[in-house]
């Protein structure tokens, strides 16, 4: 097991050098440049600007610099927006994400374990039904319907709420909107998986006992069933956090949050080349970890799986 | 509890879509004011000014939504009139100019200083101008100053060549001889001002092939390099000299009758030598940044806010109205009109309200400005492949669509059927007309005709198609023209609604007027950009062109020489002498009226389609008062304040600009 | 359950189309999906009979180029162009189910080819193949589809997709979609192959592969005569799944700005345009939203019900 962990994360680090290989040969290949815009630059302004951020010399030489700044640490500075470091940018953009995240993930926790609960006890029930397509709903209404919807509602007829941006981290009236909107999805399919869980539990024989001596129905559920009842959830959280942490691009921007999903997608259209691999660098690492905690808490959950 | 479940989906989706109709009816509730109009408590200004800027370096960035930033924290020698965006004093407190128009002498006020206390004097204007041409510091706006004399020499790292200590002439190797004129004295005469104004030096590409490629055409040129040795252009040699601590003299490469008002670009603002040589790249950073604007810089986190507060060693710090002004990133219409109606910002930049939006948002009379603006949106059109190599073919498909219907259906708009918009430059107007009018006698045609020449003329487009070989047949209540290969052209465009709805408003007038139905196709807006400036599109590509100053040459120049702003593929000779001349031209009347000359000959090729003049569009809260809608977006903002008394509130921006 | 012979197979499908039908929700979400189908291949044309709009019609009235609220002749209301909604959904359901439609048969393909392979052969070359997997998973697909829409998108469309064009019509915004089928399936098969290769795993130390073996059959001929066959459950499950994953991706990209030509329409280029005017047209993006939502929600109802009749026993996602 030690050594199967060791090895995976003695493969991380290549494998996310590849990545960011890749991902370099990509943003290379897609047409324009980080200083293009509607007005075309003389070709001797071209030519410093090339000159300055080293586009004239060899692709190859090009390449190995990034990729000798890369394995130091060194993700270099945006080109589009001079003068800030993407490690700087990372730093500020990654709390605002993680931040919504969590707070949506809880959230999603909270309903989505309540939610499948409910319906697991009342398998079949009209309860069950509703919750369920409820659930079903919030997984299939895609979020950049779900976010406009709340904002129309609740920021421009009722102005309770701001209909957008970041006001720090205690801007607390800017949060609930997105948190609601993020949250919707991952409850319901906490909801699901937490309900299914559940299913197989109630069915196991230690409940039957547990029922059979007589404890109370509270008890039962809440002491026992839940916690077996939950490990598909526990297994979920690994990605879907990865996941947040990295940003969820719709939310970002439709609330006009300086996470680091909207500023990874405005570096793609940007083409600006340093901050989009050292936000891929960072989301594959991240990525992959999750990865490895899934697979090793699978290990640690169901005995029959050996690597 | 066994009911289908189904029927409870169904009626809960029912019931929500009803929730949300009959609140949505609800809506149209009849205000006065737009949504939320509260003034916001501090005395702290909240402004969407577009996108995330690139940097808060001016003399880096090109794109409006910097300048709006730049103008709040950086001045310049002058300042652009909030109205009128004519030149007004800012830290030249007065100027005058030769009467050549190629030199100027600008007089620099002695109590101007910077955020961290130090005086300016006429030594950082020279630093920052020669920072501004400096090959690293990569300026995307260099261009807008190359009419300093060898500004561009130093730009594009050329050289001076040197032989038994003379430098070469450039007049000796002119293709065209040029005429001596005698030099003239503008202000105290110095060293410097003797080079400066001694005849043009013979300058040469610092790229040796480049250059080894030019000598090798030019046996004249081969004989005199001989032995010669190069010289780099330096900083120095640039038209920029301090004459005393507080004047400075800036000396052209010619006559430039609109360089005075270009000088209140982003691109001439004064930048803090101090700051830059002590932190290099970093020194724009909110804890680095030395400023000498009404505003200097509080805090600035990217995506979030740039928030600026008042400064109290500007020059005129009695004078600023507002205690800060926080500047939000946006770009997103939807967002930042739901911000506006939600009263969370005061004002925001041009060209949001979206066009389906202004019968809804007219009304609000205090707070929607629609006034002309120094833009222009065309079709360029890609000559050099056929089918529209052939200028019949561009005349047909220009003469094919109904501008004035575009203009009715985007509602903000006027069509365009020139290179530069109407209604900006009254003077030129005027020149125009006068030339239009000459050139009709001459050509015989009567007022009327004249009149439709460039006008919607459906029966002469496909007359002109026709006549191309591409006869266009009439069907039914259409035509058709089926000889046109309409699949090897397309009309290009980046991805925006707006940009959309022009091109299917476009497609749908060839369909209907020539029966030619063009392809449409939209793309991201780098891969755009990239296919647009390489020429490599087939038929057009949208093109949007702002004003770098209030002059048509902004908009005539884009077709001069072989850079190809235009993006057509266009370069002709014959047009850059006209516009050469009109330049040196010095009474404005008789410029404007060779520059309309020089208009009418490159318009009468057709590169482009003229489309329409786009409208400021914008939108600020009645109590917001110093804010004016003029014809660049750009606001000197120490004139802005908030009115916290309703009764002085703004009530009909129709007549702001009387106020 | 399916690693038995074939013979049992065809009644084990049975059993599983019983199953299906009992399960009210599953069944709902295919009477849906009938529907939606069969509305977005006649409904267009439909439209046009009764009332003469189709999906690019503008009004040459000028009173009538603005969006109005839905109405007895434009029941869903018209959008900044006065164009029919309705109109406009019904062909946007036609490109969304298309999108997601081909593209997961495109993922299907790959996915299946190389998780089987990948599974099948074991040892170091599974591993190298899902750490490839792990890589291209990291890799962020807006990028491909940037990069595969602009180089095939601009002058050089590859013939074949121009063959494709010219058969259906649609000219450069139809080769656009198709290629953003392509890039689409191109990037959504990474999971498939997971799931094939876990399904893979478990099933070639079964009895009928290593008589199939015995008898001296390749190992291609094994992997999809003899294995792939027996895969088919989990994956039919897991594509009625992937389908409303790429319809929700195209949305995104539409969202983005980097989705199908003008003046085609897909559900999310409309709820794309309809977001910025929510204030004052909410109905641009309630209808193809709440159309697209159901669409979803009927898909993802009809792939649990498929799970739970071919699977019973797994139950975990």
């Amino acid at each position: 097991m030690l050594q199967f962990i060791i090895k995976r994360m003695v493969i991380i680090v290549p494998m996310a050098l590849i990545v960011v290989s890749l991902t370099w040969g990509l943003v290379r290949l897609a047409p324009g440049n980080f200083y293009i815009s509607e007005k075309k630059l003389p070709d001797a302004i071209e030519k410093n600007i090339r000159e300055k951020y080293g586009l004239n010399k060899p692709v190859s030489e090009q390449y190995l610099m990034m990729m000798g700044n890369i394995v130091r640490g060194d993700f270099g500075s945006s080109l589009k927006y001079e003068g800030q470091s993407v490690n700087e940018i990372l730093a500020r953009t990654v709390p605002v994400s993680a931040l919504i995240g969590i707070l949506a993930y809880l959230l999603a926790l909270l309903i989505g374990v309540t939610a499948g609960t409910i319906a697991a006890l009342r398998q079949n029930s009209g309860l069950d039904y509703g919750s369920m397509a409820f659930a079903m709903l919030g997984q299939s209404v895609p979020n950049f319907v779900i976010a406009p919807i709340l904002v129309l509602v609740f920021s421009l007829w009722l102005y309770w709420l701001p209909p957008a941006r970041w006001n720090g981290f205690f801007g607390i009236a800017n949060l609930v909107l997105p948190v609601v909107t993020l949250a919707a999805v991952y409850a319901a399919y906490i909801a699901r998986l937490t309900r299914a869980g559940m299913l197989e539990v109630l069915r196991s024989d230690y409940i039957r006992t547990a029922r059979a001596k007589g404890l109370s129905e509270w008890t039962v559920v809440y002491r026992h069933a839940l916690r077996g009842g939950l490990m598909p959830v526990v297994s979920f959280t690994g990605p879907a956090l990865a996941g947040l942490l990295a940003g969820t691009v719709v939310v970002e921007r439709i609330y006009a949050l300086p996470g680091l999903g909207n500023v990874f997608i405005q570096s793609c259209l940007n083409r600006d080349e340093p901050l989009i691999l050292g936000v891929v660098a960072f989301v594959s690492v991240l990525i992959m970890v999750a990865n490895l905690l899934v697979d090793i808490a699978y290990a640690y959950l169901d005995p029959r799986i050996r690597y | 509890m066994n009911q289908n479940p189904s029927n409870r989906v169904w009626l809960a989706i029912v019931l929500f879509a009803l929730v949300i109709f009959v609140a949505g009816c609800a809506t149209s509730a009849n205000s006065r004011y737009y949504g939320e109009t509260v003034p916001p408590s501090a005395n702290i200004l909240r402004y969407i000014t577009g996108s995330e800027p690139e940097s808060l370096d001016p003399q880096i960035t090109n794109g409006q939504p910097e300048a709006r930033i730049h103008m709040s924290m950086f001045e310049g020698l002058v300042e652009y009139d909030p109205k009128d965006m004519h030149p007004i004093p800012a830290i030249a407190e007065s100027w005058e100019i030769s009467p050549k128009i190629d030199e100027l002498i600008f007089h620099l006020r002695k109590n101007a200083r910077w955020s961290d206390g130090k005086a300016i004097t006429a030594n950082d204007f020279v630093y920052s101008f020669r920072r501004a041409f400096a090959p690293e510091t990569v300026s995307r706006t260099a261009e807008l100053g190359f009419f300093i004399k060898y500004a561009q020499a130093f730009n594009g790292k050329y050289v001076f060549v040197r032989k038994n200590g003379e430098f070469l002439l450039a007049k000796d190797f002119a293709e065209n001889p040029v005429t001596e004129t005698t030099p003239t004295t503008f202000g105290a005469e110095t060293e410097f001002h003797k080079f400066i104004k001694s005849p043009d030096r013979l300058i040469l590409n610092g790229d040796e092939k480049e250059r080894a490629k030019k000598i090798e055409a030019d046996p004249k040129l081969k004989a005199a390099f001989e032995g010669a040795e190069l010289v780099p252009v330096k900083a120095e040699d640039i038209g920029i000299e301090a004459i005393d601590d507080y004047t400075i003299r800036i000396t052209l490469r010619q006559s430039a009758p609109f360089f005075l008002g270009l000088l209140a670009h982003q691109l001439f603002r004064l930048v803090p030598q101090q700051a830059i040589e002590k932190h290099g790249r970093a020194w724009t950073r909110p804890e680095n940044i030395v400023t000498n604007g009404a505003f200097k810089v509080k805090a600035h986190r990217q995506y979030d806010v740039l928030i600026v507060e008042r400064d109290p060693n500007y020059w005129d710090a009695a004078n600023v109205k507002l205690d800060g002004i926080e500047f939000y990133p946006s770009d997103d219409a939807g967002t930042t009109m739901n911000l506006y109606k939600t009263g969370y910002i005061d004002a925001f930049y041009n060209h949001v309200v979206p066009a389906s939006w202004i019968d809804d948002i007219r009304p609000f009379k205090a707070e929607y400005l629609n006034f002309p603006e120094n833009n222009a949106t065309y079709y360029s059109i890609n000559i050099k492949k056929p089918p529209f190599d052939n200028l019949k073919v561009r005349q047909a498909f220009n003469l094919s669509i109904d501008k004035d219907l575009l203009a009715k259906f985007r509602k903000i708009v006027v069509p365009l059927y020139d290179l530069s918009p109407t209604g900006i430059f009254p003077e030129y107007d005027q020149a125009r007309k006068s030339v239009s009018e000459e050139m009709r006698q001459k050509s015989g045609l009567s007022e009327a005709e004249w009149e439709k020449r460039k006008k919607f003329n459906p029966d002469r487009a496909r007359q002109l198609l026709t006549e191309a070989g591409f006869a266009v047949n009439s069907n039914g209540g259409g035509f058709t023209c089926p000889s046109f290969p309409a699949d090897k052209i397309a009309l290009s465009y980046n991805t925006l609604e707006s940009n959309r709805q022009i091109a299917e408003f476009m497609q749908a007038q060839w369909k209907q007027n020539l029966g030619v139905t063009v392809p449409l196709k939209n793309m991201e807006f780098k891969t755009f950009q990239a296919y647009r400036n390489a020429v490599e599109y087939e038929g057009f590509a949208q093109f949007l062109w702002s004003g770098d100053y209030v002059d048509p040459y902004t908009f005539l120049g884009l077709q001069y020489g072989v850079g190809n702003n235009g993006g057509s593929g266009f370069a002709d000779p014959q047009y850059d002498r006209m516009l050469d001349e009109a330049n040196n031209e010095l009474d404005t009347t008789k410029r404007y009226e060779k520059l309309a000359r020089a208009e009418a000959y490159v318009m009468d090729q057709q590169l482009l389609i003229p489309v329409y003049v786009p409208a400021t569009n914008w939108m600020k809260k009645p109590y917001v008062k110093g804010l004016y809608p003029n014809s660049g977006t750009l606001h000197a903002w120490k004139y802005v304040y908030i009115e916290r008394d309703p009764a002085k509130w703004e009530t009909d921006a129709e007549n702001i600009m009387n106020q | 359950m399916m690693k038995e012979e074939n013979a049992k197979g065809t009644s084990l499908w049975k059993d599983a189309w019983r199953r299906l039908l009992k399960n009210k929700l599953a069944v709902f979400g295919m009477i849906v999906m009938a529907i939606m189908i069969v509305a977005v291949i006649v409904g267009p044309t439909i439209i046009e009979q009764l009332t003469g709009y189709t999906y690019d019609y503008m009004p040459s009235d000028q009173d009538l180029i603005k969006s109005m609220p839905p109405s007895l002749t434009h029941p869903m209301g018209t959008d900044d162009t006065g164009r029919d909604i309705l109109a406009r959904v019904l062909i946007g359901g036609r490109i969304s189910l298309m999108v997601g439609i081909i593209s997961t048969f495109v993922s299907l393909i790959i996915g299946i080819s190389y998780g089987a392979i990948a599974g099948y052969l074991g040892g170091s070359i599974d591993n190298l193949m899902m750490r490839i997997v792990d890589v291209l998973y990291a890799i962020p697909y807006i990028l491909i589809v940037i990069v595969l829409l602009s180089v095939f998108g601009k002058s050089n469309t590859p013939a074949w997709i121009k063959s494709i064009v010219d058969t259906i019509g649609g000219g450069q915004g139809m080769s656009q979609i198709i290629l953003l089928f392509i890039a689409l399936g191109a990037v959504s098969w990474l999971t498939m192959a997971r799931v094939v290769r876990g399904q893979v795993l478990s099933l070639k130390n079964q009895e009928f592969v290593m008589a199939a073996k015995a008898t001296g059959v390749t190992t291609l001929g094994i992997i999809f005569k003899h294995i792939v066959p027996n895969t088919l459950g989990p994956v039919i499950v897991y594509a009625t799944l992937t389908i409303p994953s790429v319809m929700l991706s195209e949305a995104f990209l539409s969202f983005l700005g980097i989705g199908v030509q003008a003046p085609f329409a897909s559900w999310g280029s409309l709820a794309a345009d309809g977001i910025k005017n929510i204030a004052i047209f909410p109905w641009q993006l309630i209808f193809p939203g709440v159309t697209m939502a159901l669409t979803l929600f009927s898909l993802n109802f009809l792939g649990d019900g498929l799970r739970d009749a071919i699977d019973p026993q797994q139950r975990k996602f």
